[in-house]
């Protein structure tokens, strides 16, 4: 489903030259669940925006669902997107000036969906979640653990391939980051392939896979669970 | 789609009521200025189109070249209309109008005063498209002592009856006139004003005057109208040629020569280079000035609100980043914001119709007009909401749809999407561009301000309070009038002189004793109490003891004169003129006997007594009265007259009045200044409430890391002011100078001037400094007293 060939990418100053991925080279198959991981700075947050279409990648190749998509314009990077992969932020990013339901239709509305069919997908998901009794109330009315839940919601109403999740737990407390992290693995499990940049090794533990990097390169790449068992004796 | 954008436009209003409003205020006013001014160039250019045929019509205008000495006249001669057309077959028909003329309209005991009637000719209303209510057009005005009135007047003079063949009396004329025809009211996009019209026939039986001759009469306007596709050039030879003929052989020698020429009805309002017409004319400028403010005003305007949206973009960034995050185009993007543009200019445009109809009282009082919101033109308002939403609203959201649809949504996520400050960058040329104009016409309108009370307060050289003056059409009648005023106590003085401070002058050549050649001199003829009456001051020699003969051959002088004839001892000296010769009896100290737009000229003064039979100008009774117990002065002075002279209208003046009259052209530029000197100070601030409003969330992070480092808010305020401040120095520099330039250039066309207050320019510099700074500092307050660890955290 996803293919990096030597994925570089190089951020220029007039003054100074940043390589902040270095030649990355994996593969993520069809609904798997995989983590990225790594020290601030090493390179996550740059691959996810890469893997995400929101960025090109200085050099190297990146297939997308088969597509080789590094030069993309940013046109044809937004279709590919909309169409194929949601996303969870760490800071939930709703819009604040939106209601629930609002929020969560907005993939629609630029997907082209009729009005009828947004109010159905909407609600089905608002339904599927348990926060239908929220949807007309507007972002900052609700906690950290509704807001992730409302942007879980806006990233799957549109049935992408793939969700992208940047650190979704960051903010919330471990009850609310367990809610969170069943909800994704929930969607993994009925076929939603899911990449996630993560700090926390307990919410690495549930994806099946780990990517590791540091300065820009990977070092290890594993499975999660023995990487949370060696992380444990160590 | 289109929904969901209606919502977040709305949503997005509701969220920032102040910022909407500013932005809505300052597009409605901007609107509501250039609709008004639309009306008023619709208006102005309108002017006499109304006629058939508008286009072919002409007025003869007249030239006369004497000895080097040019005259241009809007008038000519009666016999010239129906001449030309038997000359000419390209003239097709010809209309005569004389003069204004101000009547009484008797009505058994009371009289109606009627300041616009006029002769017209029986064609008058086949040639103009003048309605005719009542009565029939072709022969209306055929009949002597026939009379048109309009419909408002019909209505004064007989309410509730019908005016038609109703018989009317005229000023202290005992012949009966009829009404034969009611018109309605002129348009007033006409620069033919009348409320009655007399028969030309009338004239005509009564024998006033001579209409035959091409070189007598010259106090009529003839209209003509010319074929199709006629060639004007053509017609000016042949019509030079007609010109020796009835004419200019008889000045063949002399040095003179007339020509007449052909100028275009519709050009009369706006290019009219004659200044004796009936209405306001030669308004082309002001269509010209007006509309450049008015396109000055939308463009500021726009790139106003461009500001301000743009100020406004980054509390809209993660909604742009998260648009574009869930696959949002930026045509997608944009259009959202194109719309909400949109729909602003659409509320704008609402905003200005409200706030047009609330601003137009003041601007009908400033250029003397009765605009309506509701004369504008269907297409106009068609024309006006395509341009002022439309056009304007899509170039004004350019610029911030393509800005906000350009953001990265990965430097949004990361919290970096302001464009890098310190650039020069398009918008502070244009900030600069407000504040010179602004600097410039606050200057402007200050010089123009003290020149008018220099006017109001420079000493005439006479006393003007109190004073009088009344037109009597005879010696006999003035000195009839004056011993009947006699009777009242609080006559302090009276005179009779041929004109009064700031009436009509009349110049002749002299001769002065040793003096070659001679010079222009003003003549003046008055009694023994004219010095008194005015209040005049004798430098040396001796005032006129009696105005009858013992004294014709004596005369004052004033000082003007005597410096012009260059003599050291003036009394005894003699001056020539017209086969008489006057000896200098005293020397008046010089006043203003014309308006201090010109400078005191040479004054020869003689007894009313000596003054030529042959002319025929009025004589003026000037009436000092009492400052204490006068009671209402010219009410008395009105039924002393009509007791007198019953059925002559009073003609009068006091002279502080009239003397206030001559600066209303200052009066009304000061005016115009005023107005858009406050328009160019409020579009200028609200350009730096937006700019200083974006400045601040621009260094936000700036801010709080100076604040970290210890910066005290005082310094960030400082800091974030002088960048403003720096803009207010660099428009001083180019707009102090122009502004001194034109202003001083202006001051130098008159004969008494202020000389260029320079404190103006400190003035204006500062008003706008301190303006600026108010606005500058308490935008950037909020930013400069945020908690560093909000805003660090924030970005």
């Amino acid at each position: 489903m996803i293919k990096s060939v030597d994925l570089t990418k190089v951020f220029r100053t007039e003054e100074v030259e940043t390589t902040a991925l270095n030649k990355v080279s994996f593969e993520i198959k069809e609904g798997e669940f995989v983590a990225i991981m790594g020290p601030s700075g090493c390179g996550k947050s740059t691959l996810l925006n890469i893997l995400g279409l929101l960025d090109n990648p200085s050099g190297g190749e990146y297939v997308f669902l088969e597509q080789e998509v590094s030069n993309y314009s940013e046109k044809q990077r937004a279709n590919l997107r909309k169409k194929n992969i949601g996303f969870v932020f760490q800071n939930f990013n709703l819009i604040d000036e939106l209601s629930v339901f609002e929020n969560i239709e907005l993939p629609l509305i630029y997907l082209g969906f009729s009005a009828s069919e947004r109010k159905k997908r909407v609600e089905e998901v608002l339904e599927q979640m348990q926060i239908m009794h929220r949807k007309n109330h507007f972002p900052l009315q609700l906690s950290g653990g509704q807001q992730q839940r409302v942007a879980v919601c806006r990233a799957v109403v549109a049935k992408p391939h793939i969700i992208l999740a940047d650190e979704p737990t960051g903010n919330l407390d471990s009850t609310h980051g367990d809610e969170v992290m069943n909800l994704l693995e929930t969607l993994n499990k009925n076929g939603t392939t899911i990449i996630m940049v993560t700090h926390s090794q307990r919410d690495a533990s549930y994806a099946q896979r780990v990517i590791r990097l540091f300065d820009g390169q990977i070092v290890t790449e594993d499975k999660a669970t023995e990487f949370v068992l060696s992380s444990t004796t160590q | 789609m289109l929904t969901h954008y209606l919502k977040t436009t709305l949503k997005q209003f509701s969220k920032s009521p102040s910022f909407s409003f500013i932005n809505l205020f300052g597009l409605a006013t901007a609107m509501a200025v250039c609709l008004i001014i639309f009306l008023y160039v619709y208006r102005e250019l309108s002017f006499d189109r109304f006629h058939e045929q508008a286009e072919n019509i002409y007025r003869i205008s007249l030239h006369a070249d004497m000895q080097g000495e040019e005259l241009y006249e809007n008038v000519s001669s009666p016999a010239m209309g129906p001449d030309l057309v038997e000359a000419f077959p390209e003239i097709l028909d010809y209309a005569r109008m004389s003069g204004r003329q101000t009547l009484s309209i008797w009505q058994e005991n009371s009289f109606i005063t009627v300041e616009k009637t006029h002769y017209a000719d029986s064609t008058f209303f086949e040639f103009f498209s003048f309605e005719l209510l009542r009565g029939n057009p072709h022969t209306a005005l055929v009949e002597p002592y026939s009379v048109v009135v309009t419909e408002t007047l019909a209505q004064k003079l007989f309410p509730d009856q019908d005016p038609m063949g109703k018989p009317i009396r005229l000023d202290d004329d005992t012949r009966k006139y009829t009404i034969t025809g009611i018109a309605a009211d002129c348009p007033p996009n006409s620069h033919i004003q009348f409320e009655l019209l007399r028969s030309f026939e009338t004239l005509i039986v009564n024998r006033q005057g001579v209409f035959t001759e091409w070189d007598a009469n010259l106090s009529y306007h003839n209209y003509v109208k010319l074929l199709n596709d006629t060639d004007l050039d053509d017609l000016l030879k042949k019509t030079e040629e007609l010109t020796y003929e009835k004419v200019n052989y008889k000045f063949e020698g002399m040095g003179v020569k007339i020509t007449f020429g052909y100028f275009p009805l519709t050009d009369i309002r706006l290019r009219s280079p004659f200044g004796n017409e009936l209405e306001e004319a030669g308004t082309l400028w002001k269509v010209w000035v007006f509309s450049l403010v008015a396109l000055f005003v939308l463009f500021i305007a726009g790139f106003n609100y461009v500001n301000l949206t743009i100020a406004r973009s980054g509390k809209r960034a993660k909604e742009v980043g998260m648009r574009k995050v869930l696959g949002a185009h930026k045509k997608a993007l944009k259009k959202q914001f194109y719309l909400e543009t949109l729909f602003l200019t659409g509320i704008s445009f609402l905003g200005a119709l409200i706030l047009a109809e609330i601003f137009l009282p003041f601007f009908n009082q400033l250029l003397n007009t009765n605009l309506q919101l509701l004369n504008i033109p269907w297409w106009g308002l068609l024309l006006s909401v395509i341009i002022f939403v439309g056009v304007f609203g899509l170039l004004a959201s350019i610029y911030p749809a393509w800005y906000m649809a350009s953001f990265h949504p990965v430097k949004i996520l990361k919290g970096e999407f302001w464009s890098k400050p310190g650039r020069f960058q398009p918008r502070n040329l244009l900030l600069l561009i407000q504040f010179a104009v602004s600097l410039a016409l606050i200057v402007c309108t200050l010089v123009v301000f003290l020149q008018i009370r220099f006017f109001q307060q420079k000493e005439h050289g006479f006393n003007e309070k109190n004073l009088l003056v009344v037109r009597t059409e005879s010696r006999e009648d003035a000195r009839i009038f004056m011993n009947a005023m006699e009777s009242f106590a609080w006559i302090e003085k009276q005179s009779i002189s041929t004109t009064f401070p700031g009436g009509p002058s009349y110049m002749e050549g002299i001769v002065a004793e040793n003096v070659e050649p001679g010079f222009m001199a003003h003549r003046l003829w008055v009694d023994e109490h004219f010095m008194q009456t005015l209040e005049l001051n004798l430098l040396e020699g001796r005032n006129f003891e009696r105005a009858d003969g013992l004294e014709n051959e004596n005369a004052l002088v004033n000082q003007a004169l005597v410096r012009q004839a260059g003599w050291t001892e003036p009394l005894g000296k003699t001056i020539e003129r017209g086969g008489r010769t006057y000896s200098v009896i005293g020397v008046i100290e010089d006043y203003h006997f014309q308006s201090l737009h010109q400078e005191i000229e040479p004054l020869l003064v003689n007894t009313i007594d000596s003054r030529p039979d042959f002319m025929s100008t009025p004589y003026w009774v000037q009436v000092r009265y009492k400052e204490t117990g006068s009671p209402d002065v010219l009410l008395s002075v009105q039924e002393k007259w009509e007791a007198l002279f019953t059925g002559n209208t009073l003609r009068h003046y006091f002279i502080s009045d009239h003397l206030h009259l001559q600066y209303a052209t200052e009066r009304s530029f000061g005016r115009l200044f005023q107005a858009f000197t406050l328009l160019a100070i409020i579009i200028a601030m609200l350009g730096v409430l937006g700019l200083s409003s974006f400045a601040a969330q621009q260094r936000q992070k700036e801010t709080g890391i100076r604040k970290v480092m210890g910066a005290s808010t005082s310094s960030i305020l400082f800091r974030m002011s002088g960048e403003f401040l720096k803009w207010v120095m660099v428009g001083a520099i180019i707009a102090l100078p122009l502004a001194y330039w034109y202003m001083d250039k202006w001051l130098s066309g008159f004969a008494y001037a202020i000389d260029f207050p320079y404190w103006t320019m400190l003035a204006a510099l500062s008003g706008v400094l301190a303006l600026a700074l108010v606005i500058v500092t308490t935008q950037s307050m909020q930013s400069a007293r945020a908690n560093p660890a909000d805003v660090l955290k924030t970005e």
